[in-house]
């Protein structure tokens, strides 16, 4: 019965009455080819009959038998305008030609002037990367989170660190998708710059609740990041010579109009200019990183394209030749997009991705090689099937295949045996539906299920603890062996998600939404900033997945001709199975991780307003998010309720650009935040010849590290240039102007002197010794040049 | 191995830090009412066993801990007999045994502790220590023509040797250079082992730190149980602990010495039952 009513809603709106034909077809630059997501296709006398082009540049709708002028736009190009005779199902495919850079016309927003109010979409922000690229950057590195975390819902570990928390939620409840595929830590520099190669992304968007069933895996945010594809009509080379890197990025048109491929590539240099430092300890240090990226695609017609796409990245530190560490993602996308007719558009993708880091410790007669890895291998089906004008429905499937290695140690010295960790195997597999469902004018949802399945399993071997006690080695009875291939543990379950748009007029819209999602994969880390060492773990026997249930409700308006944009949310999330460090506990090496951890529950709360301006000499936006997060898990503070350390109650963004002339833009931007909640020390003691602070361990996180505050300005100035392919520009960037010293930490240990760096052996004679809070604090004022060029 | 985590990372930290500015700050804190801290060492070989026990300070506070004078303190065997009652010594503000005493390795032993109204035990196991062969020496160029690496100047001991306990062994290395112990929070750091990557035998296995001609090295090692390496371990992983994003919540370490009258009221501070055997060597001028 229920289906019938289903279906029944899904045709009753659609137009049964006359002869119906579909214009469907691609949008694309015309100067690189580049498809443009999100451009529209509309008829232009009834522009509520059209169709938003999908992250592959696809659309879809039907049209009545008739003459029809159809409207292609996308915000930044000029309109392309079509009349057609429709007699037949049509391809039309239009070529967006970039607008001429005026004054008064600068735009930054990537999508439809008023899709802020009129898409069923809420709670999701799209960065364009000409707007990331404005924002002033720590040394120059134009970093795409730390450009989201200025965005309402979305705050920081702490100053510099790309690690986001989104609504409450903790960094790796965040699917960040680099071409689809999974990037497990997107950090360079143990989390002071992303692996993000601003040149090679295309667009950015994240998701914070209404997610689209389309996507699992993360409770709290979805960040899909699509690269460029590369110009295929001409040559083209770009780069750019920053304070502490260099970047350089080549498009090439294998064929034109048909296949193009990118390649960029960034690596820093911060380890020259470490062999002129005076401490040996740092001038016989490595520190670099480098990004490689590469796009490849053909379109085979205009009903097959493939496109290949990978990502590599690593970071190397070492000391002299005592230690080396290194970690890096290495990502591997293909793509094939094949339309069976003009209403099913189907990407199939297949997925490799791959993290992993090692030690090497060269001690005499004690040294070391640790490696450590993840991988997964993803399979995805996704098909668009645009049904009729008022319901576009996506379905698919996905099986993703886990391999974790936590730890494998090696060693030549006699005196280090060889020792690895249990490998883990995990098989995850989704199905979807959703449907695009327009009601009317006014109404219009987005509603799906997602069924997501995990099954962890063999070969493994489970730890049988005596039920009801800790899990602790005391209490272990027995170990239940499991056999290649053999279930150990399997999980499931729904994930409804449902959004809701009622235009309250043509400026202003009311919306809600609601989403389930199951998160089969957690990282074991008691610190809050993510660390290359940070262990995954899949749900096992002990360890349930965390669920997650999310609503929101928003208020929606644009002004002055979709000029500015005005938007309050309000937000309620709930987590189960959330786990947390029992005190004194570490995962590095535990094969028992469940001894470890204990489980309970979280929640988070808040409003988000934001005031944005995307078109005119000025703009940029105001964010405003007020919120609180809180986790109650047995074992830990009492098992009493505790602020999560990243609950900051108060967060403000401003983040502005002017456009002074052609040639001369600034930017600018002023963060503040309530200081996270920490735990401070209760009194002191001695033991062991030191001073060590106590705690009260039946609270946790119930001070406040002092409040967060910081402006960074950026100017760029396009230079002359002889040659007319040669474009050139010189961007400075001020970070924190006015030397804020924001506490990266706060310390409680014995000085010495008054001075916190006094180092008795060193300095000299010790006149005086005091318990003392010190505080660290990471960039002061930073200034940075980065040169930028283009050939083209 | 999980303690060089700790070295490890802030090494990396120094190379990331070395940009940062540090300032002493004014912070107000909360302080709680004073609490128990209890510090013991029982030893097997023939001593007087000693227990400290005093109330904590206000954080900022200067002055040493205030003793507790009126404590019952009593050594006992693992069938609860009573081997030895202690007496406070005013004049080191310690408690203490009237005389020494030699304890047997593989046995347990319990001690009660009256204080403030509440009575407190800890037990603990004396392991048997590790057979040490040899300890020798090799200097930064002798080290080099072997191919192995250095990192700075100065002579490098190794030790030869086996374990003689089952299972994981957990160990702290005390070293004395010059008649002073070695004890900053990088020491304490070092002086914690464990065999967990080890086999049952060990041969140049390298002892922490580099030293210089003439100097004496007075070297203890000590067989301790699992709950007094964890407890050294937390304790560094709280010195260690800058309170930042990278650090865990700061937690106290944990004790082994129960609160029999009041569970959830545990003191700080521990009570080590050990094995001891010691070793010194003197680095030879001109060698």
């Amino acid at each position: 019965m229920k289906f019938r009513i289903l279906i029944l809603i899904l045709f009753c709106t659609s137009q049964l009455h006359a002869q119906i034909y579909t214009i469907s077809g691609y949008v694309k630059d015309a100067r690189s080819g580049e498809v443009l997501i999100g451009a529209t296709v509309v008829d232009k006398n009834q522009p509520s009959i059209g169709m938003a082009a999908n992250i592959y540049g696809y659309y879809s709708f039907e049209l009545p038998k008739g003459e029809y002028t159809l409207k292609a736009s996308y915000v930044g190009y000029a309109i392309n305008e079509v009349t057609v005779n429709v007699t037949e199902d049509i391809s039309i495919n239009f070529s967006l030609e970039e607008e001429a850079s005026r004054l008064e016309e600068v735009v930054v927003s990537a999508t439809r002037s008023d899709e802020n109010v009129s898409s069923v979409k809420m709670s999701t922000e799209k960065l364009q990367i000409q707007r990331i690229k404005s924002i002033p950057a720590l040394l120059g590195e134009v970093d795409i989170i730390k450009s989201l975390q200025l965005l309402p819902g979305i705050s920081t570990s702490g100053e510099g660190t790309s690690g986001m928390f989104v609504r409450g939620g903790s960094a790796d409840q965040n699917l960040i998708l680099l071409d689809e595929a999974t990037i497990y830590n997107a950090s360079h520099l143990l989390g002071f710059f992303s692996v993000f190669n601003p040149d090679a992304i295309k667009n950015v968007e994240i998701y914070k609740g209404g997610i689209p069933a389309k996507y699992g895996g993360r409770i709290s945010s979805i960040l899909d990041i699509q690269m460029r594809e590369g110009n295929n009509q001409k040559l083209q080379a770009s780069g750019g010579i920053g304070s502490i890197s260099s970047r350089l990025t080549a498009e090439i048109p294998v064929v034109k109009d048909k296949s193009s491929l990118l390649l960029s590539g960034r690596r820093t240099y911060a380890d020259i200019f470490l062999n002129f430092h005076p401490d040996k300890d740092v001038s016989t240090s490595t520190l670099y990183f480098y990004d490689f990226n590469t796009k490849f695609n053909y379109r085979f017609s205009d009903k097959d394209k493939i496109f290949v796409s990978g990502y590599f990245g690593r970071d190397k530190l070492g000391l002299g030749d005592l230690f080396g560490f290194d970690w890096g993602n290495a990502t591997f996308s293909t793509r094939w997009n094949h339309l069976f007719n003009e209403k099913l558009f189907l990407n199939t993708t297949l997925l490799y991705s791959d993290f992993d880091y090692g030690f090497d410790i060269s001690s005499a007669g004690s040294g070391f090689n640790w490696n450590s890895g993840l991988k997964e291998y993803n399979l995805k089906l996704d098909f668009d099937y645009f049904l009729n004008n008022n319901n576009t429905l996506f379905f698919g499937a996905n099986v993703i295949n886990h391999v974790f290695a936590p730890a494998e140690i090696k060693s030549e010295d006699f005196n280090v045996q060889d020792f690895s960790l249990q490998n883990d195997y995990a098989l995850e597999t989704a199905l979807y539906v959703s449907n695009q469902h327009t009601i009317n004018d006014k109404l219009s949802l987005e509603y799906g299920v997602r069924y997501s399945s995990f099954a962890k399993i063999g070969p493994d071997s489970v730890s049988i603890y005596e039920e009801g006690l800790r899990k602790s080695a005391e209490n272990q009875i027995g170990t239940e062996v499991f056999d290649e291939g053999q279930l150990v543990q399997h999980y499931g379950g729904f994930e409804p998600r449902l959004g809701i748009r009622y235009m309250v007029n043509s400026k202003s819209s009311l919306k809600a939404s609601y989403n389930r999602m199951r998160q089969y994969l957690q990282v074991a880390t008691n610190a809050t900033a993510g660390f290359p060492t940070d262990r995954w773990i899949p749900a096992d026997y002990h360890i349930k997945p965390v669920i997650g249930d999310q609503v929101a409700v928003g208020y929606f308006r644009n002004l002055k001709d979709n000029a500015w944009e005005i938007s309050v949310e309000g937000y309620y999330k709930w987590l189960q199975n959330v786990v947390d460090f029992l005190p004194g506990e570490d995962v590095l090496l535990n094969d028992r991780i469940e001894t470890a951890v204990a489980d309970g529950i979280a929640w988070s709360y808040g409003a988000e307003f934001m005031l944005k301006k995307n078109i005119g000499k000025t703009t940029g936006w105001l964010s405003y998010t007020l919120s609180r997060t809180q986790r109650q898990i047995e074992g830990v503070a009492s098992g009493d309720p505790y602020l999560a350390r990243y609950d900051k109650p108060h967060d403000i963004s401003l983040v502005l650009s002017h456009k002074f002339s052609e040639r001369l833009s600034f930017s600018g931007n002023w963060i503040y935040a309530t200081g996270a909640a920490v735990s401070f020390p209760e009194g002191r003691y001695n033991m062991n010849g030191q001073s060590i602070p106590f705690y009260d361990d039946s609270k946790r996180n119930t001070s406040r590290m002092p409040d967060f505050h910081r402006m960074d300005l950026g100017l760029t100035y396009e230079l002359n240039s002889r040659w007319k392919h040669y474009n050139h520009e010189l961007t400075f960037s001020f970070y924190n102007v006015y030397n804020r010293q924001n506490p990266f930490s706060i310390e409680f240990r014995e000085v010495t002197n008054e001075n916190p760096r006094f180092d008795p052996v060193q300095d000299g004679p010790v006149t005086s010794t005091r318990p003392a809070a010190v505080r660290t604090s990471l960039f002061g004022i930073i200034p940075s040049v980065t040169y930028n060029f283009s050939f083209n | 191995m999980r303690a060089n985590r700790n070295k490890i990372l802030s090494v990396l930290f120094a190379v990331l830090l070395n940009w940062s500015c540090q300032n002493i700050i004014d912070l107000d804190l909360e302080q709680s009412d004073t609490r128990l801290v209890i510090e013991g060492e029982i030893l097997d070989k023939n001593t007087i066993k000693r227990i400290r026990v005093s109330q904590s300070l206000n954080y900022y506070d200067t002055g040493r801990m205030n003793p507790v004078t009126d404590a019952d303190i009593s050594l006992l065997d693992e069938n609860d007999n009573l081997i030895s009652s202690f007496f406070y010594n005013t004049q080191d503000s310690i408690y203490q045994t009237p005389d020494s005493l030699t304890l047997d390795v593989g046995s347990a032993y319990k001690i009660q502790i009256e204080a403030n109204e509440e009575l407190l035990e800890a037990t603990g196991k004396i392991l048997e220590n590790p057979t040490v062969d040899s300890i020798y020496y090799l200097s930064d160029q002798e080290l080099m023509e072997l191919g192995q690496p250095v990192f700075e100047e100065g002579y490098f001991l190794f030790v030869n040797g086996k374990l003689n306990n089952e299972g994981v062994e957990y160990f702290k290395l005390d070293i004395s250079v010059n008649d002073t112990l070695q004890n900053s929070r990088d020491d304490i750091s070092n002086s914690i082992l464990t065999s967990e990557l080890f086999g049952k035998e060990f041969q140049g296995l390298p002892i922490p730190g580099s030293f210089e001609e003439e100097d004496e090295i007075f070297l203890e090692f000590y067989a301790i149980e699992e709950d007094v390496y964890q407890y050294y371990l937390e304790f560094t992983n709280l010195l260690f602990n800058d309170g930042g994003v990278f650090s865990a919540p700061p937690v106290n370490p944990s004790t082994n010495i129960n609160n029999l009258t009041n569970p959830e009221n545990k003191p700080l501070g521990f009570i080590q039952f050990s094995s001891v055997q010691t070793r010194s060597i003197m680095i030879k001028k001109g060698d």
